[in-house]
């Protein structure tokens, strides 16, 4: 059987120890340092959950909402006065037309 | 403002950074620094590992609120150092920035010599690694950024499948499917460099 070249111990040992040396590569004295400079510009990091997003979003929410309520409120006070002789039209507008028993003579 | 105490377990660290005390920040660098250095300077070229590390922990401060301590700091740590190196690469290969080295007769004598398990006597360490270090970095510019985490993590390392899934935020099925895969463009690569006289042995 084909034995795979992957999987021979030393190439693998040989390229494990190439990979391995890259950890000696040193690296600059301040990286540390720039990394605080970046977090310090960042700020202060605060906790996050179901609650603190919940209450951003529903305050994110409320202008919009607020202008829905409103709108809502302006329509249905527009609709009050005429809706209930609108129903009563069609109502008795569909008691006007004959029904069909009435057409083929069924019902008087 | 508080201040962390020398035995400060990391934990309380991350309570004191949450609370608004962001100098804490400092410890968990000083605490962390070497295990992430040393899993960038693995994964990603010497050029850009500085950058890459800082980018590491800038991504952990920014999710710090998000680290439930349900796991270990530092492995949580080490995961966002390991997929750092991962968005490297994916940025990396997408600018088609990958630099693409050539083999030479001299790699493949040593493929050969290593394969007959003759170079431990013919050739000193340090020349040893150098041709080594050429084919790694040929071989794995000729895979895709997943590939290469994987190869990296589970052929290199030696990390369980698990492990690395862990680590890449995968799922265990993917890393298998990737792995194999991987594995499988790698042997294909390293095949076609060794001598034919060598082949199937």
């Amino acid at each position: 059987m084909k034995s795979k070249v992957t999987e021979n111990p030393s190439l693998r040992k040989a390229l494990l120890g190439a990979y391995l040396s890259r950890e000696k590569e040193g690296v600059g004295h301040d990286w540390r340092l720039k990394i605080m400079r970046r977090v310090r510009e960042i700020g202060p990091m605060t906790i996050t959950g179901f609650w603190p997003d919940f209450e951003r979003v529903v305050w994110r929410l409320a202008p919009v909402s607020g202008i829905l309520l409103l709108a809502l409120a302006l329509l249905f006070l527009n609709i009050g006065s005429g809706f209930s002789y609108d129903y009563l039209g069609i109502v008795t507008a569909e008691l006007d037309q004959p029904t069909m028993g009435e057409l083929l003579g069924l019902e008087s | 403002m508080q201040n962390e105490s020398p035995r400060s377990s990391d934990d309380e660290i991350v309570r004191q950074v949450l609370d608004g005390n962001v100098n804490a920040f400092e410890s968990l660098l000083k605490r962390h620094s070497v295990q992430v250095l040393k899993i960038v300077q693995r994964h990603i070229p010497h050029k850009d590992v500085e950058e890459t590390a800082q980018e590491a922990f800038v991504r952990a401060y920014r999710s710090l609120a998000t680290f439930r301590g349900k796991s270990d700091f530092s492995q949580w740590l080490s995961a966002i150092a390991v997929r750092s190196c991962y968005d490297y690469w994916r940025k990396v290969y997408r600018s088609k920035e990958v630099p693409i080295s050539t083999l030479t007769e001299r790699h493949q004598d040593w493929m050969e010599a290593v394969l007959s398990g003759a170079s431990e006597e013919s050739h000193d360490e340090e020349g040893l690694q150098t041709e080594a270090k050429e084919l790694l970095d040929w071989a794995l510019a000729r895979l895709s950024a997943e590939e290469r985490m994987v190869i990296e993590l589970l052929y290199l390392e030696g990390l369980s499948v698990k492990e690395a899934a862990g680590l890449l935020g995968w799922s265990v099925a993917n890393v298998k499917v990737r792995s194999f895969r991987s594995r499988k463009k790698l042997e294909k690569l390293l095949r076609q460099e060794v001598p034919q006289g060598r082949r199937g042995q």
